[in-house]
Protein backbone atom coordinates (compact mmCIF):
# COMPACT_ATOMS: atom_id res chain seq x y z
CA UNK A 1 0.00 0.00 0.00
CA UNK A 2 2.73 2.33 1.10
CA UNK A 3 5.07 1.26 -1.67
CA UNK A 4 2.32 1.94 -4.27
CA UNK A 5 1.52 5.50 -2.82
CA UNK A 6 5.45 6.34 -2.91
CA UNK A 7 5.81 5.33 -6.42
CA UNK A 8 2.91 6.93 -7.63
CA UNK A 9 4.45 10.34 -5.61
CA UNK A 10 7.28 9.94 -7.22
CA UNK A 11 6.21 9.67 -10.70
CA UNK A 12 4.24 12.55 -9.84
CA UNK A 13 7.31 14.37 -9.12
CA UNK A 14 8.80 13.13 -12.17
CA UNK A 15 6.02 14.38 -14.47
CA UNK A 16 6.27 18.15 -12.88
CA UNK A 17 10.39 18.25 -13.25
CA UNK A 18 10.06 16.96 -17.10
CA UNK A 19 7.18 19.44 -17.54
CA UNK A 20 9.29 22.62 -15.74
CA UNK A 21 12.06 21.84 -17.50
CA UNK A 22 10.48 21.63 -21.07
CA UNK A 23 8.67 24.73 -20.20
CA UNK A 24 11.74 26.30 -19.44
CA UNK A 25 13.53 25.08 -22.90
CA UNK A 26 10.58 26.27 -24.85
CA UNK A 27 10.56 29.86 -23.39
CA UNK A 28 13.92 30.71 -23.53
CA UNK A 29 13.46 29.59 -27.32
CA UNK A 30 10.68 31.50 -27.64
CA UNK A 31 12.77 34.49 -26.05
CA UNK A 32 15.52 33.92 -28.09
CA UNK A 33 13.67 33.87 -31.83
CA UNK A 34 11.91 36.69 -30.33
CA UNK A 35 15.08 38.84 -30.34
CA UNK A 36 15.81 37.45 -33.62
CA UNK A 37 12.51 38.55 -34.99
CA UNK A 38 13.03 41.52 -33.54
CA UNK A 39 16.68 42.08 -35.58
CA UNK A 40 15.07 40.66 -38.60
CA UNK A 41 11.98 42.90 -38.62
CA UNK A 42 13.98 46.07 -37.76
CA UNK A 43 16.74 45.50 -40.45
CA UNK A 44 13.43 44.66 -42.96
CA UNK A 45 12.00 48.25 -41.92
CA UNK A 46 15.10 50.20 -42.45
CA UNK A 47 15.90 48.34 -45.60
CA UNK A 48 12.61 49.11 -47.32
CA UNK A 49 13.48 52.59 -46.59
CA UNK A 50 16.92 52.75 -48.17
CA UNK A 51 17.80 55.31 -51.04
CA UNK A 52 17.66 51.90 -53.44
CA UNK A 53 14.07 51.26 -52.02
CA UNK A 54 12.98 54.33 -52.88
CA UNK A 55 14.41 54.69 -55.81
CA UNK A 56 11.37 53.33 -57.88
CA UNK A 57 8.74 55.62 -56.60
CA UNK A 58 10.56 58.95 -56.90
CA UNK A 59 12.23 58.34 -59.87
CA UNK A 60 8.72 57.10 -62.14
CA UNK A 61 7.60 60.63 -60.78
CA UNK A 62 10.43 62.25 -62.03
CA UNK A 63 9.53 60.94 -65.51
CA UNK A 64 6.18 61.78 -65.25
CA UNK A 65 6.69 65.05 -64.14
CA UNK A 66 4.18 67.92 -65.22
CA UNK A 67 0.44 68.13 -66.28
CA UNK A 68 -2.41 68.71 -63.24
CA UNK A 69 -0.94 71.47 -60.70
CA UNK A 70 -2.06 72.95 -57.75
CA UNK A 71 -1.37 76.40 -56.48
CA UNK A 72 0.63 78.65 -58.22
CA UNK A 73 4.87 77.78 -57.48
CA UNK A 74 7.58 79.71 -58.96
CA UNK B 1 -9.19 45.05 -56.62
CA UNK B 2 -8.75 48.84 -56.45
CA UNK B 3 -4.96 50.18 -56.32
CA UNK B 4 -3.85 51.28 -52.73
CA UNK B 5 -3.68 55.14 -52.42
CA UNK B 6 -1.52 57.83 -50.94
CA UNK B 7 -3.19 61.06 -49.59
CA UNK B 8 -1.65 64.09 -48.92
CA UNK B 9 -4.42 66.16 -47.19
CA UNK B 10 -2.69 69.55 -47.05
CA UNK B 11 -4.12 72.83 -45.58
CA UNK B 12 -3.58 74.38 -49.20
CA UNK B 13 -3.08 71.77 -52.09
CA UNK B 14 -4.04 67.78 -51.88
CA UNK B 15 -2.12 64.94 -53.81
CA UNK B 16 -3.28 61.51 -54.38
CA UNK B 17 -0.98 58.74 -55.18
CA UNK B 18 -1.76 55.45 -57.04
CA UNK B 19 0.28 52.32 -56.05
CA UNK B 20 2.01 51.25 -59.23
CA UNK B 21 1.01 54.54 -61.14
CA UNK B 22 2.41 57.33 -58.97
CA UNK B 23 0.41 61.23 -59.09
CA UNK B 24 -2.56 61.22 -59.78
CA UNK B 25 -3.89 63.94 -58.43
CA UNK B 26 -2.93 67.78 -57.54
CA UNK B 27 -5.53 70.18 -56.73
CA UNK B 28 -6.06 72.97 -54.58
CA UNK B 29 -8.06 71.68 -50.61
CA UNK B 30 -10.88 74.06 -51.31
CA UNK B 31 -14.91 73.24 -51.62
CA UNK B 32 -17.44 75.18 -52.75
CA UNK B 33 -21.20 74.68 -51.17
CA UNK B 34 -24.07 76.21 -51.49
CA UNK B 35 -24.99 77.61 -47.84
CA UNK B 36 -29.02 77.03 -48.50
CA UNK B 37 -29.01 73.19 -49.26
CA UNK B 38 -25.44 72.44 -48.31
CA UNK B 39 -24.73 70.96 -51.62
CA UNK B 40 -21.29 70.67 -53.00
CA UNK B 41 -20.82 72.83 -55.73
CA UNK B 42 -17.06 72.55 -56.82
CA UNK B 43 -13.87 71.25 -55.18
CA UNK B 44 -9.92 71.83 -56.61
CA UNK B 45 -9.39 74.56 -59.02
CA UNK B 46 -12.72 75.22 -59.75
CA UNK B 47 -13.44 76.03 -56.08
CA UNK B 48 -10.12 77.83 -55.70
CA UNK B 49 -11.18 79.90 -58.55
CA UNK B 50 -14.08 81.32 -56.72
CA UNK B 51 -12.72 82.33 -53.61
CA UNK B 52 -13.52 85.46 -52.93
CA UNK B 53 -15.81 85.75 -55.88
CA UNK B 54 -19.06 84.36 -54.92
CA UNK B 55 -22.85 85.32 -54.73
CA UNK B 56 -24.18 85.01 -51.01
CA UNK B 57 -25.28 81.95 -51.38
CA UNK B 58 -22.03 80.07 -52.57
CA UNK B 59 -19.59 79.73 -50.29
CA UNK B 60 -15.63 78.52 -50.87
CA UNK B 61 -13.78 77.09 -48.34
CA UNK B 62 -10.40 75.35 -47.03
CA UNK B 63 -11.76 73.25 -44.71
CA UNK B 64 -8.45 72.55 -43.40
CA UNK B 65 -6.97 76.21 -43.40
CA UNK B 66 -5.58 76.26 -40.35
CA UNK B 67 -3.83 72.97 -39.90
CA UNK B 68 -7.42 71.72 -37.84
CA UNK B 69 -10.30 70.71 -38.99
CA UNK B 70 -12.81 73.20 -38.73
CA UNK B 71 -16.08 71.35 -40.16
CA UNK B 72 -15.74 67.78 -40.01
CA UNK B 73 -19.15 67.29 -42.49
CA UNK B 74 -16.93 69.17 -45.07
CA UNK B 75 -13.86 67.17 -45.11
CA UNK B 76 -15.73 64.01 -45.19
CA UNK B 77 -17.40 65.01 -47.88
CA UNK B 78 -14.14 66.24 -49.29
CA UNK B 79 -12.67 63.11 -48.93
CA UNK B 80 -15.37 60.85 -50.20
CA UNK B 81 -15.05 63.08 -53.17
CA UNK B 82 -11.54 62.67 -53.85
CA UNK B 83 -12.05 59.03 -53.48
CA UNK B 84 -14.61 58.88 -56.00
CA UNK B 85 -12.86 60.95 -58.50
CA UNK B 86 -9.33 58.53 -58.64
CA UNK B 87 -12.05 55.12 -59.01
CA UNK B 88 -12.74 54.22 -55.10
CA UNK B 89 -16.43 52.76 -55.04
CA UNK B 90 -17.97 49.81 -52.47
CA UNK B 91 -16.82 47.08 -55.16
CA UNK B 92 -13.17 48.64 -54.88
CA UNK B 93 -11.96 48.97 -51.40
CA UNK B 94 -8.14 50.27 -51.38
CA UNK B 95 -6.25 51.05 -48.54
CA UNK B 96 -5.35 54.18 -48.27
CA UNK B 97 -2.39 56.09 -46.41
CA UNK B 98 -3.17 59.53 -45.69
CA UNK B 99 -0.77 62.71 -44.40
CA UNK B 100 -1.87 65.18 -41.79
CA UNK B 101 -0.39 67.68 -39.93
CA UNK B 102 0.92 66.33 -36.65
CA UNK B 103 -0.75 69.62 -35.01
CA UNK B 104 -4.06 67.75 -35.63
CA UNK B 105 -5.58 66.51 -32.76
CA UNK B 106 -6.87 63.09 -31.56
CA UNK B 107 -10.27 63.58 -32.65
CA UNK B 108 -9.58 65.04 -35.74
CA UNK B 109 -7.27 61.93 -36.72
CA UNK B 110 -10.17 59.49 -35.75
CA UNK B 111 -12.40 61.95 -38.28
CA UNK B 112 -9.83 61.56 -41.19
CA UNK B 113 -10.19 57.48 -40.91
CA UNK B 114 -13.26 57.27 -40.45
CA UNK B 115 -14.41 59.28 -43.30
CA UNK B 116 -11.80 57.53 -45.13
CA UNK B 117 -13.18 54.17 -44.61
CA UNK B 118 -16.84 55.42 -44.67
CA UNK B 119 -15.78 56.43 -48.28
CA UNK B 120 -15.12 53.12 -49.47
CA UNK B 121 -11.12 52.40 -48.30
CA UNK B 122 -10.95 48.81 -46.72
CA UNK B 123 -8.42 50.37 -44.39
CA UNK B 124 -7.42 54.17 -43.68
CA UNK B 125 -3.55 54.47 -42.04
CA UNK B 126 -2.22 58.12 -40.78
CA UNK B 127 1.46 59.19 -40.84
CA UNK B 128 3.31 62.21 -40.01
CA UNK B 129 3.48 64.74 -42.55
CA UNK B 130 7.56 65.73 -41.72
CA UNK B 131 7.89 62.14 -41.93
CA UNK B 132 7.15 61.54 -45.55
CA UNK B 133 8.19 64.48 -46.60
CA UNK B 134 11.73 63.27 -45.37
CA UNK B 135 11.21 59.89 -47.00
CA UNK B 136 10.25 61.29 -50.38
CA UNK B 137 12.93 64.23 -49.83
CA UNK B 138 15.22 61.28 -50.27
CA UNK B 139 16.82 61.74 -47.22
CA UNK B 140 19.16 58.77 -45.89
CA UNK B 141 16.56 58.16 -42.94
CA UNK B 142 17.67 54.82 -43.02
CA UNK B 143 21.33 55.71 -41.27
CA UNK B 144 21.83 56.43 -37.83
CA UNK B 145 22.35 60.41 -38.85
CA UNK B 146 20.14 63.65 -38.00
CA UNK B 147 17.86 64.45 -40.93
CA UNK B 148 16.46 67.73 -40.67
CA UNK B 149 13.33 68.83 -42.75
CA UNK B 150 11.42 71.73 -42.97
CA UNK B 151 8.18 71.75 -44.12
CA UNK B 152 6.15 75.17 -44.77
CA UNK B 153 2.49 74.55 -45.92
CA UNK B 154 -0.78 76.91 -46.23
CA UNK B 155 -1.80 76.62 -42.72
CA UNK B 156 1.46 74.50 -40.68
CA UNK B 157 5.09 75.08 -40.59
CA UNK B 158 6.67 71.49 -39.09
CA UNK B 159 9.72 70.98 -38.56
CA UNK B 160 11.53 67.34 -37.63
CA UNK B 161 14.58 65.57 -37.18
CA UNK B 162 14.47 61.52 -38.47
CA UNK B 163 16.98 59.22 -37.51
CA UNK B 164 16.63 55.36 -38.07
CA UNK B 165 13.41 55.14 -39.65
CA UNK B 166 12.26 57.47 -36.39
CA UNK B 167 10.82 60.55 -35.00
CA UNK B 168 13.58 62.43 -32.97
CA UNK B 169 12.44 65.82 -32.58
CA UNK B 170 9.25 67.64 -33.76
CA UNK B 171 8.07 71.31 -33.65
CA UNK B 172 4.76 72.29 -35.31
CA UNK B 173 3.11 75.54 -35.34
CA UNK B 174 -0.22 76.80 -36.92
CA UNK B 175 1.16 79.21 -39.06
CA UNK B 176 2.39 79.46 -42.79
CA UNK B 177 2.33 80.98 -45.38
CA UNK B 178 -1.14 81.27 -45.39
CA UNK B 179 -0.86 84.16 -42.57
CA UNK B 180 1.97 85.99 -44.79
CA UNK B 181 -0.86 86.61 -47.24
CA UNK B 182 -2.98 87.78 -44.35
CA UNK B 183 0.19 89.95 -42.54
CA UNK B 184 0.36 91.14 -46.76
CA UNK B 185 -3.89 92.22 -46.71
CA UNK B 186 -3.68 93.72 -43.15
CA UNK B 187 -0.50 96.08 -44.21
CA UNK B 188 -2.12 97.25 -47.52
CA UNK B 189 -4.96 98.52 -45.62
CA UNK B 190 -3.14 99.54 -42.85
CA UNK B 191 -0.45 101.69 -44.80
CA UNK B 192 -2.64 102.40 -48.00
CA UNK B 193 -5.69 102.42 -47.50
CA UNK B 194 -6.85 99.76 -49.93
CA UNK B 195 -8.62 96.64 -49.10
CA UNK B 196 -7.14 93.47 -50.92
CA UNK B 197 -8.62 89.71 -51.90
CA UNK B 198 -6.37 86.89 -50.53
CA UNK B 199 -5.15 85.75 -54.00
CA UNK B 200 -3.94 89.06 -54.52
CA UNK B 201 -1.67 88.79 -51.50
CA UNK B 202 -0.89 85.75 -52.21
CA UNK B 203 0.31 87.23 -55.79
CA UNK B 204 2.28 90.06 -54.09
CA UNK B 205 4.11 86.97 -51.99
CA UNK B 206 4.75 84.88 -54.88
CA UNK B 207 5.96 87.26 -57.44
CA UNK B 208 8.03 89.82 -54.85
CA UNK B 209 8.03 88.74 -51.29
CA UNK B 210 10.87 87.92 -49.68
CA UNK B 211 12.34 86.86 -46.06
CA UNK B 212 15.70 88.65 -46.26
CA UNK B 213 17.56 91.30 -48.40
CA UNK B 214 17.79 89.62 -51.84
CA UNK B 215 19.53 91.36 -54.85
CA UNK B 216 17.80 92.84 -57.87
CA UNK B 217 14.59 93.25 -55.70
CA UNK B 218 11.35 94.95 -57.56
CA UNK B 219 8.38 96.12 -56.88
CA UNK B 220 4.95 96.02 -57.93
CA UNK B 221 1.56 97.69 -59.05
CA UNK B 222 -1.21 96.30 -56.79
CA UNK B 223 -4.77 96.94 -57.65
CA UNK B 224 -7.09 97.23 -54.64
CA UNK B 225 -10.40 98.52 -52.87
CA UNK B 226 -10.05 102.14 -51.72
CA UNK B 227 -11.39 102.04 -47.82
CA UNK B 228 -12.86 105.17 -48.05
CA UNK B 229 -13.96 106.13 -51.42
CA UNK B 230 -15.06 102.34 -52.53
CA UNK B 231 -13.99 102.64 -55.67
CA UNK B 232 -10.88 100.83 -57.26
CA UNK B 233 -6.98 102.06 -57.09
CA UNK B 234 -3.73 101.28 -57.69
CA UNK B 235 -0.81 101.80 -55.71
CA UNK B 236 3.03 100.62 -55.51
CA UNK B 237 4.23 98.21 -53.77
CA UNK B 238 8.45 97.63 -52.71
CA UNK B 239 9.65 94.61 -51.71
CA UNK B 240 11.17 96.16 -48.82
CA UNK B 241 7.53 97.31 -47.56
CA UNK B 242 6.47 93.56 -48.35
CA UNK B 243 9.61 92.29 -46.52
CA UNK B 244 8.48 94.62 -43.68
CA UNK B 245 4.93 93.48 -43.92
CA UNK B 246 5.65 89.73 -43.15
CA UNK B 247 8.39 89.76 -41.12
CA UNK B 248 6.72 89.16 -37.85
CA UNK B 249 5.08 85.66 -39.41
CA UNK B 250 8.38 84.62 -41.41
CA UNK B 251 9.92 85.32 -37.67
CA UNK B 252 7.71 82.50 -35.80
CA UNK B 253 8.38 80.27 -38.63
CA UNK B 254 12.15 80.85 -38.55
CA UNK B 255 11.92 80.67 -34.11
CA UNK B 256 9.88 77.11 -34.53
CA UNK B 257 13.04 75.34 -36.47
CA UNK B 258 15.97 76.69 -33.64
CA UNK B 259 13.27 75.31 -30.84
CA UNK B 260 13.33 72.02 -33.08
CA UNK B 261 17.21 72.23 -33.11
CA UNK B 262 17.48 73.14 -29.07
CA UNK B 263 15.05 69.68 -28.86
CA UNK B 264 18.06 67.58 -30.57
CA UNK B 265 21.12 65.39 -28.67
CA UNK B 266 24.27 67.15 -29.31
CA UNK B 267 25.56 64.63 -31.71
CA UNK B 268 23.24 65.20 -33.89
CA UNK B 269 23.98 68.73 -33.94
CA UNK B 270 27.16 67.90 -35.94
CA UNK B 271 25.00 66.11 -38.54
CA UNK B 272 23.38 68.73 -39.60
CA UNK B 273 26.38 71.26 -39.64
CA UNK B 274 27.74 69.02 -42.21
CA UNK B 275 24.43 67.69 -44.42
CA UNK B 276 22.25 71.06 -43.80
CA UNK B 277 18.49 71.11 -42.93
CA UNK B 278 15.64 70.46 -46.26
CA UNK B 279 13.29 72.87 -47.11
CA UNK B 280 9.85 71.49 -48.53
CA UNK B 281 6.27 72.83 -48.86
CA UNK B 282 5.46 75.59 -51.01
CA UNK B 283 5.47 77.72 -48.27
CA UNK B 284 9.46 77.42 -48.49
CA UNK B 285 9.72 78.47 -51.79
CA UNK B 286 9.39 81.67 -50.25
CA UNK B 287 12.42 84.18 -51.73
CA UNK B 288 15.31 84.93 -48.86
CA UNK B 289 13.66 81.95 -46.54
CA UNK B 290 16.67 79.68 -46.84
CA UNK B 291 19.35 82.42 -46.10
CA UNK B 292 16.99 83.40 -43.53
CA UNK B 293 17.12 80.35 -41.88
CA UNK B 294 20.62 79.74 -42.53
CA UNK B 295 21.49 83.19 -41.13
CA UNK B 296 19.87 82.71 -37.84
CA UNK B 297 20.92 78.89 -37.30
CA UNK B 298 24.19 78.84 -38.74
CA UNK B 299 23.36 75.34 -39.92
CA UNK B 300 23.21 75.56 -44.07
CA UNK B 301 19.43 75.45 -45.81
CA UNK B 302 18.77 73.13 -48.81
CA UNK B 303 15.93 73.22 -51.03
CA UNK B 304 14.45 69.22 -51.66
CA UNK B 305 14.13 68.65 -55.47
CA UNK B 306 10.72 68.30 -55.72
CA UNK B 307 9.29 70.47 -52.37
CA UNK B 308 5.83 70.58 -53.60
CA UNK B 309 5.15 66.53 -54.18
CA UNK B 310 8.12 65.23 -51.56
CA UNK B 311 5.01 64.21 -48.55
CA UNK B 312 3.10 62.26 -51.31
CA UNK B 313 5.94 60.61 -52.64
CA UNK B 314 7.09 59.58 -49.22
CA UNK B 315 3.36 58.47 -47.94
CA UNK B 316 3.37 56.42 -51.71
CA UNK B 317 6.43 54.76 -50.92
CA UNK B 318 4.80 53.59 -47.43
CA UNK B 319 1.76 52.30 -49.48
CA UNK B 320 4.20 50.46 -52.06
CA UNK B 321 5.33 48.74 -48.83
CA UNK B 322 2.61 48.65 -46.52
CA UNK B 323 3.09 45.48 -44.62
CA UNK B 324 7.01 46.07 -43.87
CA UNK B 325 6.13 49.71 -43.32
CA UNK B 326 3.09 49.07 -40.91
CA UNK B 327 5.03 50.60 -38.03
CA UNK B 328 4.83 53.84 -39.52
CA UNK B 329 1.72 55.03 -39.27
CA UNK B 330 0.27 57.05 -36.36
CA UNK B 331 -1.03 55.05 -33.39
CA UNK B 332 1.39 51.74 -34.44
CA UNK B 333 2.86 50.30 -31.90
CA UNK B 334 6.76 50.95 -32.09
N1 LIG C 1 6.95 80.50 -55.20
C1 LIG C 1 6.33 80.62 -54.03
N2 LIG C 1 6.73 81.53 -53.13
C2 LIG C 1 6.12 81.65 -51.95
N3 LIG C 1 5.08 80.90 -51.56
C3 LIG C 1 4.63 79.98 -52.42
C4 LIG C 1 5.22 79.76 -53.68
N4 LIG C 1 4.55 78.76 -54.32
C5 LIG C 1 3.59 78.35 -53.48
N5 LIG C 1 3.62 79.08 -52.34
C6 LIG C 1 2.73 78.97 -51.18
O1 LIG C 1 2.82 77.67 -50.64
C7 LIG C 1 1.58 77.32 -50.02
C8 LIG C 1 1.19 75.93 -50.44
O2 LIG C 1 2.18 75.03 -50.10
P1 LIG C 1 1.85 73.48 -49.90
O3 LIG C 1 3.12 72.82 -49.52
O4 LIG C 1 1.14 72.95 -51.08
O5 LIG C 1 0.87 73.56 -48.64
P2 LIG C 1 0.11 72.39 -47.87
O6 LIG C 1 1.07 71.25 -47.78
O7 LIG C 1 -0.23 72.98 -46.55
O8 LIG C 1 -1.09 72.08 -48.70
C9 LIG C 1 0.55 78.36 -50.46
O9 LIG C 1 0.26 79.20 -49.37
C10 LIG C 1 1.28 79.13 -51.56
O10 LIG C 1 0.92 80.50 -51.56
MG1 LIG D 1 2.20 69.85 -47.26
Amino acid sequence: MIATQTVVVIFALLALGCGASLATVLFRQERQTGIYDGIANFRRHIDALSPEARRNVISRHAHTRGGDRGEPRQ
Amino acid sequence: MARDLAIDLGTANTLVYMKGRGIVLNEPTVIAVNRKTSEVLATGHEARNMIGRTPGYIVAVRPLRGGAITDFDITERMIRLLLQRVGVSRFTRPKVVICVPSAITEVERRAVTDATRRAGASDAQLIEQPMAAAIGAELPIDEPIGNMVIDIGGGTSETAVISLGGVVALEAIRVGSFDIDAAIQTYVRREHGIAIGERTAEEIKIQIGTAAPMPNERGAQVRGRDLVTGLPKNIDLSAEEVRFAIDEVVSQIVQSVTRCLSKVPPEMAQDFLQRGMYLVGGGGLLRGLAQRIEHETDVPVRMSPMPLEAVVLGAGHCVENYQVLRSMFMGARR
